[in-house]
C-alpha cells in the first residue's frame, strides 16, 4: 500500500531539497503534468522561434539564452548588428555581441516562470499531503523495522558462527556450567597469524566444583580464562553461538567480575578501596545462579593482607547458601591450601614449562596447584636490567627460606581451626541452659508479670557470665 | 534584511535578538540574518572557538559586539560540531518572507538541538541510539526514562541506585536530565561522566508527568503500557517528554508506546562487570571490544538492536533457544541466509526514516529511500 502510493507519487530520483523540483512523478497529478509540459516544452518553442527569426532577419548566428538578470534574450554577433529589426529592445552590449529582448520573448518568459512557480507550489503541497498520509503507517513500519533488526542480528550471529567457528550451546535450567574447548572471542581474533588460541575446559557446579582457584604466573592467561567463561555464557544467553567445542550452560542470572587493583586514579579513589568496594557489592548480592569471577582480588595491598582477604572472601563464597559458581584467579599459591578444608574448592593452574632459567607459557588449564609465581621470569622477559633480576632472585630465595610457604600455610590452617573452635564456644553451657529454659516455658500459663520476671532472670544470668 | 544591522542607533535587530536570547539563556543562539546564521557576544566567542571561524566585531551604536556567523547552507556541517562539543543550540529562523514585510522580519526559535535531542543524520551515528534520559530521585527508589527521538523508542524503569547506575551504563544516554534540586545527589551517585542538564524542579511532579504522558498518548491512564505502578518512572518519563516539547519537538507521533525495561528478565551485570569484560567500551582506546568482534549486522537497525541484546542478555531459556534455532536453520540453509543479507543490505534506516515522517522533517529523497527499503523488506516477510 504505502510502497505503491509512494511509487506512483514520487520520482525515483527525487532530490533532497524539494525546491530543486522534479519531486512528484509524472502522471500523478494532471495539473502538474500540464504545467510541466508548458515549462519544459519551452525548448521546442524557442527552437521554432529562433528558426523563424533567423529566416526573417537573415542573421545566421542568432542565439536564444537566458540569465538571471534579463531572463530570456536573443544574442546577435556584432557582424550582424545592422540587420537587427527595430522592434527589438537592446538590453546589453558585450565586446563582440549585443543582447536583445522582444515582446514575444517576454510574454513567453512570464508564462514559463509562472508555470515553474506553480509547479513548485503544487509539488510542495502534494508532498506534504503525502507525508501526512504516511503518518498513518508509522506503527506498522516501526514494527517492520523491529522485525528486520532482529533478523539482521540473527543473520549476523549466523555469519559470526560461520566465520569464527562457533557452536550452538546447550542451555537448560540446571545450575551447571560445562564448557569444553572454550576460547576468548576477542583475544582469539587478535592473535598473530598462524598462532592458535589454546582452548580450555571449565566446569562449574554447585555440588562438587563450586569454586575454582586458578593459580599461575603472571602473563599465563588466567584472566583470559576467567573472562572467556563469562563471555561464553553471555553470548549464549544473548542467543548467539559460542566459541567452544561444546558448551552446556545452566542459565545464569547474575554475572559479577572483579579485578584487583583496577586503577581508578582519575576518580580520586584509592585502588584498594575501589577493589574492596566492588567486592563488597558482590558479596551482598549473590544468588544461586550467579557467576562470580575474581581476578587477583587482594592484590592491591601487602602480601599477607592480600592473602587473608582473598582467603576470607573465598571462604565466604563457599559457605554462603547461594553456593555461587566462582572462578578465582590469583598468584597467591598459599590459597591452594583451601581445597583441603573446603570440599567444593578445587585447584587448577595454568601450566608453564620451566626451562632452565626461562619459562614457556602453555596457557592450558590443568588440575592441581602451582608453586611459583615466576614474576621474576616475567620481569626478565620484559627486559629488566640483569642486575635487578639477579638481586630479585637472591631476595626471593632469602624470603622463601624465612617464610616458607608451607609454614605460612600451616599457620593459615591453624587460624582455620581456631575459628571453628570459637564457633563451638558460642554454644557454652550457660546458653544451653537458657535455651532449655525458654523451650520449657509455657507461655499460655504465664502472666505478664511472670514474663517480665523471667526476662529479668535471664538478664541476670547473662550479666553474671559477662562479669565472670 | 541586510539593512537592519547597519543603522546607527540601537538596532531593532539587536533588540529582537536580545528578547529571544533571554528565553534561551543556556543555549547558543544561531540567529538567522539574511543568508547567514549569526551569533553575538559570548555565543560568538564560543562559536568561533568551536568551529574555528573568524570572530569579528560590529559597532552597534558605539558598543562593540562580538560577532561570528556562517552561511545558512553550511548549517549541516557546523551544527553537528557545535552539538558534539556539548552545546545546546537554538536555531532562530526568519518566520516570514522578507519580501512581504517592510519592518523587521519576525523571527523565532524553530528548533533547539541538544546532544540528547537530535534528528540530524550528521549528529547521529547509525549504529548507536541517541538517548535522552531523565533520572528522578524518589523517596525510596529512583525513576529513569530513556527516549530516542530519532527512532521513537521510549523506555522507563525504576530501581535502587545500583540498578539505575547499570541502566545508565547500558544505554549510555547522550544527555541526562536531572532536577536542579537533585543535582548534588546525582553527581554524588553517578559521577561527572554524563552530559547533564539541570531543569526546573516543578517538572518533576507526579500529576504533571501523568498529565503530559496521557496527553501525549491520548489515553486515560498508563495501564495499557503496564507501567502505571512505576510512579517514579512515570515522573522521569514525563520529564523527558516535557523536555522534547520544550525543545520545539512537538510532532512525536512515532513515540507511540512507553515500554518498561523488564530487568528481571535479563542477566544482571553491574557497572564494574560491564567495564571489566570490555563489552562495548574499553579503558584502552585502541582495544578491541566484544561488540567489535561479534557485530556482523548489516543495517543500522540491526546494529542498534545488537547493542541492546548485549546490554540485556536473556534469562528465558525458551526465548534463547528460539534464537539458537534460527541460527542453526540459517547456517544449514546458506541460500536463505545470503538472500536475507542481500535484502537487508538494500535497506535504509527504516526506523529513523519513519521517525522523520512523524516529525515532518523527511525530504523527498528519503521518502524514496523509505519506499525502497520497504520494497526490500517485502520478500523477507514471506520467509519462515
Amino acid at each position: 500500500m504505502l510502497r505503491t502510493k509512494i511509487k506512483e507519487m514520487l520520482c525515483e530520483e527525487a532530490p533532497v531539497n524539494i525546491l530543486k523540483g522534479k519531486t512528484i512523478a509524472d502522471g500523478y497529478s494532471k495539473e502538474l503534468d500540464e504545467l510541466r509540459k508548458l515549462a519544459f516544452s519551452g525548448k521546442d518553442y524557442l527552437d521554432k522561434m529562433l528558426e523563424r527569426e533567423m529566416q526573417r532577419t537573415g542573421i545566421s548566428s542568432l542565439k536564444i539564452a537566458s540569465n538571471n538578470v534579463f531572463g530570456y534574450y536573443i544574442e546577435v554577433r556584432n557582424t550582424h548588428r545592422d540587420k537587427v529589426p527595430e522592434e527589438w529592445i537592446r538590453k546589453q552590449t558585450l565586446v563582440n555581441a549585443e543582447r536583445y529582448i522582444t515582446e514575444e520573448l517576454k510574454e513567453y518568459e512570464s508564462k514559463i516562470l509562472g508555470a515553474e512557480e506553480r509547479i513548485l507550489i503544487l509539488e510542495q503541497q502534494l508532498f506534504s499531503q503525502l507525508v501526512v498520509w504516511m503518518q498513518e503507517y508509522i506503527a506498522p513500519v516501526q514494527n517492520n523495522a523491529n522485525q528486520i533488526a532482529q533478523l539482521d542480528c540473527l543473520c549476523g550471529f549466523t555469519q559470526l558462527a560461520e566465520d569464527n567457528n562457533y557452536i550452538s550451546p546447550d542451555l537448560d535450567d540446571s545450575t551447571e556450567i560445562s564448557i569444553i574447548g572454550g576460547r576468548h572471542p576477542v583475544i582469539e581474533k587478535q592473535l598473530p597469524l598462524g598462532e592458535a588460541y589454546i582452548a580450555n575446559d571449565v566446569t562449574l557446579n554447585r555440588d562438587e566444583q563450586q569454586i575454582i582457584m586458578i593459580t599461575g604466573p603472571n602473563m599465563s592467561g588466567k584472566s583470559a580464562i576467567l573472562r572467556q567463561t563469562a563471555l561464553i555464557v553471555l553470548l549464549a544467553q544473548m542467543g548467539s553461538f559460542v566459541p567452544a567445542s561444546s558448551a552446556k550452560i545452566g542459565y545464569v542470572d547474575k554475572i559479577f567480575t572483579r579485578v584487583g587493583a583496577s586503577d581508578n586514579i582519575s576518580m580520586g579513589e584509592s585502588t584498594f578501596m575501589v577493589e574492596m568496594n566492588e567486592t563488597a557489592s558482590i558479596l551482598n548480592n549473590l544468588s544461586d545462579r550467579s557467576l562470580v569471577l575474581l581476578d587477583e582480588i587482594g592484590r592491591g595491598t601487602s602480601t599477607y593482607d592480600g592473602i587473608s582477604i582473598a582467603w576470607a572472601i573465598s571462604e565466604y563464597l563457599h559457605e554462603h547458601p547461594a553456593k555461587a559458581k566462582t572462578l578465582f584467579a590469583t598468584h597467591y599459591h598459599e590459597l591452594n591450601e583451601m581445597t583441603s578444608t573446603f570440599e567444593r574448592i578445587k585447584n587448577f593452574n595454568v601450566s608453564v614449562k620451566e626451562l632452565k632459567d626461562n619459562v614457556l607459557f602453555l596457557r592450558k588449564l590443568t588440575p592441581g596447584g602451582s608453586e611459583h609465581s615466576f614474576g621474576i621470569h616475567v620481569a626478565k622477559m620484559a627486559g629488566m636490567p640483569q642486575q635487578v633480576i639477579h638481586k630479585a632472585n637472591k631476595i626471593l630465595k632469602k624470603l622463601e627460606k624465612s617464610h616458607s610457604s608451607e609454614e605460612l600455610s600451616d599457620k593459615l590452617q591453624l587460624v582455620q581451626n581456631e575459628m571453628q573452635l570459637s564457633f563451638f564456644n558460642l554454644d557454652d553451657p550457660l546458653l544451653e541452659q537458657l535455651k532449655e529454659d525458654i523451650i520449657h516455658l509455657d507461655i499460655n500459663t504465664l502472666t505478664p508479670v511472670e514474663a517480665l520476671m523471667k526476662l529479668n532472670e535471664i538478664k541476670r544470668l547473662l550479666s553474671k557470665k559477662k562479669n565472670a | 534584511m541586510a539593512d537592519k544591522g547597519k543603522t546607527k542607533k540601537v538596532t531593532p535587530l539587536m533588540k529582537q535578538y536580545n528578547t529571544i536570547k533571554v528565553k534561551y539563556p543556556d543555549a547558543l543562539l544561531l540567529f538567522r540574518v539574511g543568508d547567514f546564521y549569526e551569533t553575538f557576544g559570548e555565543d560568538a566567542v564560543k562559536t568561533s572557538k568551536i568551529l574555528g571561524i573568524i570572530l569579528t566585531h560590529r559597532n552597534n551604536g558605539g558598543d562593540q559586539t562580538e560577532l561570528a556567523g556562517f552561511p545558512h547552507h553550511s548549517l549541516n556541517t557546523y551544527l553537528p560540531k557545535l552539538v558534539k562539543a556539548g552545546q545546546r543550540v537554538a536555531i532562530c529562523d526568519q518566520l516570514e518572507d522578507p519580501k512581504q514585510t517592510k519592518t523587521i522580519v519576525k523571527r523565532g526559535v524553530t528548533e533547539l538541538v541538544t546532544p540528547g535531542v537530535a534528528m540530524n543524520d550528521d549528529i547521529l551515528s547509525a549504529k548507536t541510539n541517541n538517548f535522552l534520559c531523565a533520572v528522578h530521585f524518589g523517596r525510596k527508589r529512583l525513576g529513569i526514562s530513556f527516549v530516542d527521538i530519532s527512532t521513537g523508542e521510549f523506555l522507563t524503569s525504576e530501581g535502587n541506585e545500583e540498578q539505575i547506575d547499570k541502566l545508565l551504563q547500558n544505554f549510555s544516554p547522550n544527555e541526562v536530565l536531572v532536577s536542579k534540586t537533585q543535582k548534588k545527589e546525582f553527581l554524588r551517585v553517578f559521577g561527572q561522566n554524563y552530559h547533564t542538564f539541570f531543569t526546573e524542579d516543578w517538572i518533576f511532579q507526579d500529576d504533571y508527568a501523568l498529565e503530559t504522558l496521557t496527553g501525549h498518548f491520548k489515553t486515560k491512564s498508563l495501564k495499557g503500557f503496564g507501567v502505571d505502578h512505576l510512579s517514579y518512572g512515570i515522573v522521569a518519563s514525563g520529564v523527558v517528554l516535557h523536555y522534547l516539547s520544550d525543545t520545539q519537538h512537538r510532532q512525536l507521533q512515532h513515540i507511540n508506546t512507553l515500554q518498561r525495561i523488564a530487568e528481571e528478565e535479563y542477566i544482571w551485570m553491574d557497572r564494574f562487570t560491564i567495564r571489566n569484560l570490555e563489552l562495548y567500551h574499553s579503558a584502552n582506546q585502541n582495544a578491541v571490544t566484544l561488540l567489535d568482534v561479534i557485530d556482523k549486522t548489516i543495517s543500522p537497525m540491526g546494529g542498534r538492536m545488537l547493542k541492546r541484546w548485549l546490554a540485556l542478555p536473556l534469562k528465558n531459556i525458551e526465548k534463547i533457544k528460539r534464537r539458537h534455532e534460527v541460527i542453526s536453520h540459517l547456517s544449514q540453509n546458506k541460500q536463505v541466509l545470503q538472500k536475507l543479507q542481500h535484502n537487508i543490505k538494500m535497506m535504509g534506516d527504516l526506523e529513523r526514516l519513519i521517525s522523520k515522517v512523524a516529525t515532518g522533517k523527511i525530504n523527498p529523497k528519503e521518502v524514496v529511500q523509505l519506499k525502497n527499503s520497504l520494497e526490500a523488506s517485502f520478500p523477507l516477510s514471506r520467509l519462515p
